[in-house]
């Protein structure tokens, strides 16, 4: 019994973990991999057929969601070592051209029956397609100053401010009464970082959108970020929950980190654990009870598989080594990753699934 | 000494066994996208769900319990032949 306990405790988490240092380190060799392989998903093409969702709209958001994701790990990739930028460039431009298609969009515009590129100069939200591509077009811009969707970026960061600013609760809606902050997270996020690389100053419309993130959005005892807000009144009507918390404070630490880290911290506090060195995350706090959904994917015993993998991203853009090994363990043992030529990928994963990871492993430090 | 090196060999066949079943499995399923079954089950996933967990299972069990488990019989067998 010794014997195998000792083996158990040792063997797997050397295994599983023998690349996770490297990845952790950003070693070039060890990322081409998994980005070659999103750069040629990219090139293939993603479909609404790639899903298996009996919801149509949401294969339309996994398909924004795998261009939105690919494009944001490889300007990580590139901007963490730019001499991968004539390989990849190109990968990204093609990334936000099908992110700006009509075809990607579609999900956003047939919620309000009105396209979200178009209507700028309204008032509707489009919180989540806005908010997402924006972050895109801010970081495209920061790692390559010349980019031609400068223009793009200014006139939709100009319309974001403005619905901030004019919102009576402060946070803009992803569909018709539908407002969740992780989408305005990401909003925020792309409007901290133009910020920064334009000079644009957006301070103030974003001040109480981000002081509602700070205390008003946070569950009072876990500091967790609440899924969703009703956009009339700014109440919360879910709970705290890992998949938004995670996936907000990466978001968040592209632009900022006082926020973000306060996020990261309560996912660790109150939702992180391990098991034989193999990390996890819980959708829901101690003392709450839910079931999986779209957001979170299936539950197993209660630990989120969306919460678990956006924790990989949080934890590296705040320099927490030991919880990013412990929770690439778990992505190396239930990822299964195999290589295939020069290209290397989670089975498990799809389109989305290696997308977001090669976004969550490459994420950079937050922002001071 | 015959039952002694039937068991090697069958420790050994059984540990290689399970190697290249987990590693059949997983190029098999290289080539079928599993995320979005797993995130979100259609009509038709019921196949495609069952030959995750299976393959999951496997790959939990090789990873994580086998090597402990071949050590272990190993040192049976060590400890058997000694005192034979």
């Amino acid at each position: 019994m010794l014997l195998f306990a000792v083996c158990t405790v040792v063997w797997p988490r050397w295994w599983c973990g023998r690349e996770g240092e490297r990845w952790y380190s950003g070693d070039v060799e060890t990322t081409l991999g998994l980005a070659r392989h999103v750069a040629a998903t990219v090139a293939e093409g993603v479909t609404t057929e790639n899903f298996t969702s009996d919801s149509a709209l949401f294969r339309n958001e996994w398909q924004f969601g795998s261009y939105q994701m690919a494009a944001l790990g490889l300007l990580q990739v590139c901007r963490e070592h730019p001499e991968l930028a004539v390989e990849f460039r190109p990968s990204i431009e093609v990334a936000v051209d099908h992110l700006l298609s009509p075809e990607v969009r579609s999900f956003d515009a047939q919620q309000w029956n009105a396209d979200p590129l178009s209507s700028l100069e309204g008032p509707a939200g489009h919180a989540a397609y806005l908010g997402y591509l924006n972050l895109v077009l801010s970081l495209q811009r920061a790692v390559f100053p010349d980019s031609r969707h400068g223009e793009l970026n200014d006139n939709i960061s100009a319309a974001l401010a403005r619905r901030f600013r004019d919102s009576a609760q402060h946070i803009i809606e992803t569909y018709p009464d539908q407002a969740y902050p992780v989408d305005n997270a990401a909003g925020l996020a792309s409007l901290l970082l133009h910020q920064r690389v334009t000079g644009i100053d957006h301070s103030l419309a974003v001040a109480p959108t981000l002081q509602r993130m700070r205390t008003d959005w946070r569950d009072p005892r876990t500091g967790l970020l609440m899924q969703a807000i009703d956009c009339r009144t700014g109440q919360a009507y879910d709970r705290g929950r890992a998949s938004g918390t995670a996936l907000a404070a990466y978001f968040l630490s592209m632009g900022e980190s006082e926020i973000s880290g306060m996020l990261s911290a309560s996912v660790r506090a109150h939702l992180a654990g391990s098991v034989l060195g193999f990390g996890f995350v819980d959708e829901y706090a101690a003392g709450d009870r839910g079931g999986g959904d779209i957001d979170s994917g299936p539950l197993i015993f209660g630990m989120s598989p969306s919460g678990t993998g956006f924790a990989i991203g949080y934890s590296r853009a705040f320099g927490d080594r030991s919880q990013y090994l412990r929770l690439y363990r778990t992505a190396y043992l239930m990822g299964a990753p195999v290589s295939r030529g020069n290209r290397w990928s989670f089975v498990t994963g799809g389109p989305l699934g290696n997308a977001i990871m090669l976004a969550m492993l490459t994420a950079q430090p937050a922002q001071q | 000494m015959k039952p002694t090196r039937h068991s090697l060999v069958r420790i050994g066949i059984e540990a290689a066994a399970l190697v290249a079943i987990h590693a059949a499995l997983l190029q098999v399923l290289a080539r079928v996208n599993l995320m979005e079954h797993l995130l979100a089950p259609g009509a038709g996933s019921f196949g495609a769900l069952a030959a995750t967990a299976i393959f999951l299972l496997l790959r939990s069990f090789l990873l994580v319990a086998a090597p402990g488990w071949v050590s272990v019989r190993l040192w049976l067998w060590a400890t058997r032949k000694r005192t034979d």
